[in-house]
C-alpha cells in the first residue's frame, strides 16, 4: 500500500516537472522567435540611422514602402549619396549609390533569414522620417514604430 | 520504548508528502510570478524609453525644419502633433499637463530658454542665448503602485541661422 503511495506520488511529481519543462521551453522557443524579430527590426531602423545621419533630404514613394535619401558625401561634394530602402515580397531591401537611386537588381536584403516583414511603411513628416516596420517569425511578432530626423537642407 | 502499533504513519506520511508538494508549487509559482513582473517592468520602461526618444527625434525634425517654431515658443509644456506632413507644437494647458499615451503612459515635452555663463557655456543661469533652446522629455507611468519615470534632455540649436 505504502509503496503504491509512494509510486503515485512520484509519478504526480514527476507529470507536473515534465508538463512544467515542455511549457517553458515552449515559452522560450516562442519568446526566442520575439527577440530575433525585435533584434531584426532594431538592427534594420539602425541602419535607416546611419543612413540619415548626414542626409539633407528623404523621398518617400506614395504608397509609403519606397524611402529615398539623400546624403552629403564630404569626400566628394557634387556626388551625393543615394540610399534606398524598400519592403516588397516580405523582406526590406537596402541598396546605395551616387547621384542616382540604385536599380532594384542592386539591392539587398537587411532583415535576416527566416524573420518574414509584413510590413513597412515610410512617412516623411518635417525633417524626420516615420517608420512602422513589422516582423514576424512563426507565432511571434513585432512592431516597431520609429522616428528619425534628420538635417533638412 | 518501541512503538510497535505503526497505524496512521502512512496517513502522516501522505500529508507530509502533499505538504512538500504545496511548498515545492508555490515556490516554483511565486518564482514564476515575480520573473513576470521583472518582465512586464522591463517592457514598460522600454516602451517609455522610445516614447521619449520619439518626441525627441520630434522636436529635432521641428527646429530642422524651421527654427522659429520652436524657437520662438513661449517656455512651457508642449504636445507635438502632427498637421500635414509636418509636426506642430500646441500648448499643453492639460492639468495635470502631459499626453495620454497608450492609457498607461503620460508624456510632457517641456521647451524652455538656454543660458551661458561667462565663458559661454551652457549653464542654468546667465544670459539667454537666443539661438538655444533646452526640451525635456518626461514620460511616467505606474508600476505596482509607484510612479515611474524616463526623461531625456536635450539642447537644440539654430545652426543654420534660419
Amino acid at each position: 500500500m505504502e509503496l503504491l503511495v509512494y509510486l503515485g506520488i512520484s509519478s504526480m511529481v514527476m507529470l507536473g516537472s515534465t508538463l512544467f519543462l515542455v511549457q517553458t521551453t515552449k515559452i522560450r522557443l516562442s519568446s526566442d522567435n520575439q527577440k530575433l524579430t525585435q533584434h531584426s527590426s532594431r538592427l534594420a531602423l539602425e541602419k535607416m540611422t546611419l543612413s540619415l545621419r548626414n542626409a539633407y533630404d528623404v523621398v518617400v514613394s506614395a504608397d509609403g514602402t519606397r524611402a529615398t535619401i539623400y546624403s552629403y558625401n564630404f569626400n566628394d561634394p557634387g556626388r551625393p549619396i543615394v540610399s534606398v530602402y524598400c519592403g516588397r515580397d516580405g523582406q526590406l531591401w537596402y541598396g546605395q549609390s551616387f547621384v542616382i537611386p540604385p536599380d532594384d537588381g542592386a539591392l539587398s536584403p537587411v532583415i535576416e533569414a527566416g524573420v518574414k516583414v509584413s510590413t513597412v511603411q515610410f512617412n516623411k513628416v518635417s525633417a524626420s522620417l516615420h517608420v512602422r516596420l513589422n516582423t514576424v517569425k512563426n507565432d511571434r511578432e513585432s512592431s516597431i514604430e520609429s522616428t528619425i530626423a534628420f538635417r533638412q537642407k | 520504548m518501541r512503538i510497535k502499533d505503526n497505524q496512521g504513519s502512512l496517513l502522516i506520511e501522505v500529508m507530509v508528502s502533499v505538504a512538500l508538494l504545496v511548498v515545492f508549487a508555490v515556490a516554483i509559482g511565486s518564482f514564476a510570478a515575480a520573473n513576470n513582473r521583472v518582465i512586464a517592468s522591463a517592457k514598460m520602461e522600454s516602451l517609455a524609453a522610445a516614447f521619449a526618444k520619439e518626441s525627441m527625434e520630434q522636436a529635432f525634425a521641428i527646429k530642422e525644419q524651421s527654427w522659429p517654431s520652436i524657437g520662438s515658443v513661449l517656455p512651457g509644456n508642449y504636445i507635438i502633433g502632427q498637421s500635414g506632413n509636418s509636426y506642430v507644437l500646441q500648448s499643453d494647458a492639460g492639468m495635470p499637463p502631459g499626453e495620454k499615451i497608450e492609457g498607461a503612459f503620460t508624456r510632457i515635452v517641456s521647451i524652455s530658454k538656454a543660458f551661458r555663463d561667462g565663458s559661454g557655456n551652457l549653464a542654468a543661469s546667465g544670459a539667454e542665448d537666443p539661438a538655444v533652446r533646452r526640451i525635456v522629455v518626461t514620460v511616467t507611468w505606474q508600476d505596482h503602485g509607484l510612479t515611474k519615470k524616463v526623461q531625456l534632455a536635450s539642447y537644440v540649436t539654430n545652426w543654420k541661422g534660419q
